[in-house]
């Protein structure tokens, strides 16, 4: 397998989306260098990440709920509705077939994602810089049975331009099953993916002491 | 003869004239003369045509000379007949009649090609709309039409009604919910700070960058708590992304037009302040007049003075 195509290219902006892609964007483009992806299929010679970006649609919160209060403790159940029109993620794809190989490598735009979002944030919090003894951030694993999108050629001279692709059996589990890899790693128990807040918010917070 | 040269008023007329035999007797002539509406019969006409034909022929053998012959016989002979004949030319047989030009045909043909054919037009098109409009193909696809665009209509006015009530039953309760939870009330300011700080332009310099304003409640509040000075008042803040960048700065209590043009420094402090804030809000009593901070969060009443008085 190649390396993956990663162009980055700094954007013009800042914000939130900048940050959390490039936060994302290093963990998606391993899990397009794991083996597994060349056994799902053997007519694929390599599908590497060409560019990801969030969106310029910000998530939503729908709902909030405080459980476990304590002094301080807290459980904060968010309800987070992802639902974007402008999420991009561009891979890049290369059959290895006979019968295909004079055609050139074809990009393929995952797109028009929506995603309901869970999230469960525990905190403890302490009186002094960063404030935050624990931070966790769990979201339920199977919520990605609940992710649609739709995959398109990006290619203006394709005749497919405009198609969804994700309607051809096989492609939407393919792409479904590889979020899955991605995120496996990150799993603490059957149910659950969890990330450190603590360490989300403030990357090297632990190596500043005042 | 006699029939080959006289014309009356009709061939009808002079056909009957010669069926009768005897040219000279106009009593007999006169008593039998039917009645004007059956003259114009056509087996008549076909009849006197043919004998007029017949009798062309006839004068062309004898070279013209019957009419001479008539009128030296019995001159007299015509005279009664005249009286209800009229005699409009003595053709012969080798006459050759020359179409001469007459405005009244003139004029009846400009109209028949104005007025006449138009409406013959107008009428054949009529016609077959008519035609076309009363067949069993064209009534049943007329029918599916006006069936297929009244269930349109009726589709689309009830997916104005649905969406219509849906929007109202989401703002009413979103409202009801705003006005008994201050939850759904942080979740409000939450969505939109996040769509502010989602993405920020960092192009510009100065006052034209994009300015993040913290309304002047939150501001007011946050003041108010931070009028007693934080003991740890000097603060490194370390941020990294990508591959590693630090940004170390030293921020003075500008939180309200803070200027958003380094995008991870801005990432980071929108991120932080938004959680915090976010704790603060579900914790703290909303009065009239200003946020009362709750000694049940001792993180974020910390992290606001921190954001406030690092210097």
């Amino acid at each position: 397998m190649r390396k993956p195509n990663l162009t980055r290219v700094l954007p013009q902006y800042g914000g939130l989306e900048p940050y959390l892609t490039s936060l994302v964007s290093p963990a998606i483009a391993l899990s397009f260098e794991s083996e597994s992806i060349e056994q799902l299929d053997s007519n694929i010679a390599y599908l590497s990440l060409h560019s990801f970006t969030l969106g310029s649609t910000p998530p939503l919160f729908k709902g909030l709920r405080v459980t476990n209060q304590t002094a301080t403790t807290a459980d904060i159940h968010l309800d987070v509705d992802f639902t974007s029109k402008t999420f991009s993620l561009i891979l890049a794809l290369k059959l290895s077939s006979l019968s295909h190989v004079m055609l050139p490598t074809t990009l393929l735009e995952v797109t028009d994602v929506s995603l309901p979002l869970p999230l469960v944030m525990s905190y403890e919090t302490g009186l002094h810089y960063p404030f935050l003894k624990s931070g966790n951030i769990s979201v339920e694993y199977n919520v990605v049975d609940e992710l649609t999108f739709k995959v398109r050629p990006v290619d203006e001279s394709s005749g497919m331009r405009g198609i969804d692709l994700g309607n051809i059996p096989g492609v939407t589990s393919f792409i479904k099953e590889n979020v899955r890899a991605v995120v496996e790693d990150m799993v603490v128990s059957p149910n659950y993916l969890h990330v450190s807040g603590r360490r989300a918010i403030l990357p090297r917070c632990c190596d500043v002491r005042l | 003869m006699l029939d080959g040269s006289v014309m009356m008023y009709g061939v009808s007329q002079s056909s009957y004239y010669n069926a009768t035999g005897s040219i000279g007797d106009h009593r007999y002539a006169y008593r039998q003369r039917p009645p004007k509406h059956r003259l114009t019969h056509p087996r008549r006409v076909r009849k006197g045509l043919k004998q007029l034909s017949r009798a062309g022929r006839s004068a062309a053998k004898d070279g013209g000379n019957e009419t001479d012959t008539i009128v030296k016989k019995d001159p007299s002979s015509l005279a009664p007949a005249s009286k209800f004949l009229t005699v409009l030319s003595v053709p012969t047989a080798t006459a050759v009649v020359i179409p001469q030009f007459s405005f009244r045909t003139f004029l009846a043909s400009t109209l028949n090609y104005i007025v006449l054919v138009p409406l013959k037009v107008l009428l054949s098109f009529l016609k077959l709309l008519a035609a076309l409009l009363t067949s069993p193909p064209s009534l049943s696809l007329g029918t599916h039409l006006v069936v297929f665009l009244y269930l349109t209509h009726l589709i689309s006015q009830r997916a104005t009604a649905i969406k219509r009530a849906s929007q109202l039953t989401g703002f009413k309760e979103a409202i009801s919910s705003i006005t008994n939870k201050n939850a759904v009330e942080s979740l409000v300011w939450v969505n939109g700070v996040v769509e502010k700080a989602w993405r920020v332009d960092g192009k510009g310099d100065g006052d034209d960058r994009v300015k993040f304003d913290v309304d002047e409640f939150t501001m007011r509040a946050m003041k108010q708590e931070t009028k007693v000075k934080y003991p740890n008042a000097t603060g490194l803040v370390g941020v990294s992304s990508g591959g590693g960048s630090v940004c170390t700065t030293t921020w003075r209590a500008r939180v309200q037009r803070y200027p958003l043009a380094n995008r991870f420094l801005s990432a980071f402090f929108i991120h932080t302040v938004c959680v915090a804030l976010v704790l603060e809000l579900l914790f703290a009593k909303r009065s009239a007049r200003s946020i009362r901070f709750q000694n049940t969060a001792p993180f974020t009443r910390s992290f606001v003075r921190a954001c406030v008085n690092l210097t």
